[in-house]
């Protein structure tokens, strides 16, 4: 005999309370997250002119890569069509590390595989991620974000040295080459 | 006539309906109940331990 009418209804508003339970629970994890843990995307908002990003101030060629600024650890790349400038950084492991992104072109993104780094480098603006690599060796960092034919060969490399390892030289900077 | 034979059904069909409340809320329930368990693993054991970034 086919249920009835009732009853169809009733195990539908059955079904709709344990989806929107679901929906609670997952919301209220992320609520939770957010403002207790303080686990927010980054957020960042700075603007920066992309005509001479790579001319003046910040991002010139000298000041990309890891450098060590008053004790805390800071790595610049640009990102542009289509690669990493530089392609490979050099971070401490077990330290605060702040990363500094821009484009002078399209909009790109990164992430850093097995960890949370994640954001958007849009041209104009400074994306900056806070973070602390807890894993020893290379970490892929690709490029996420459709950004033209060569998009898929945009790969860079994240260095994760043990802190006993990472030695600043006179003006602070850390590089890739240095370190091999 | 009445309403089942208008419709085509059999008497086994109309078992199948008779069950069908019930039977599609326990196939429903576990997959979505599997679904937010992964998601609260992944939360839990991948994205907490991470760290923030922001």
């Amino acid at each position: 005999m086919a249920a009835d009418e009732a009853s169809v209804r009733r195990s539908e508003a059955r079904w709709g309370m344990v989806v929107a339970g679901s929906v609670a629970l997952i919301v209220a994890a992320t609520l939770f997250a957010a403002l207790a843990l303080h686990r927010n995307p980054p957020s960042n908002l700075e603007r920066i002119d992309p005509k001479t990003l790579h001319l003046t101030g910040e991002f010139t060629e000298p000041n990309l890569g890891t450098r060590v600024e008053d004790g805390q650890v800071v790595v610049r790349v640009v990102m542009t069509q289509f690669a990493f400038v530089p392609r490979c950084v050099v971070v401490p492991e077990g330290q605060p590390v702040t990363l500094r992104l821009s484009s002078p072109d399209v909009i790109h993104g990164i992430l850093v595989t097995g960890t949370n780094v994640n954001t958007m480098v849009v041209p104009g603006y400074v994306s900056q991620v806070h973070t602390v690599f807890r894993t020893l060796g290379n970490l892929l960092m690709p490029c996420h974000e459709f950004c033209g034919l060569g998009h898929s060969q945009m790969l860079a490399r994240v260095q994760v040295m043990p802190t006993e390892q990472f030695h600043p030289d006179a003006q602070g900077r850390v590089d890739c080459a240095a370190q091999q | 006539m009445a309403g089942d034979e208008d419709q085509g059904l059999t008497d086994s069909d109309a078992r199948r309906l008779a069950e069908v409340p019930t039977g599609a809320a326990w196939l429903a329930g576990t997959a979505v109940a599997l679904l937010v368990l992964a998601w609260f693993l992944i939360w839990l054991f991948i994205y907490l331990p991470r760290g923030a970034i922001g």
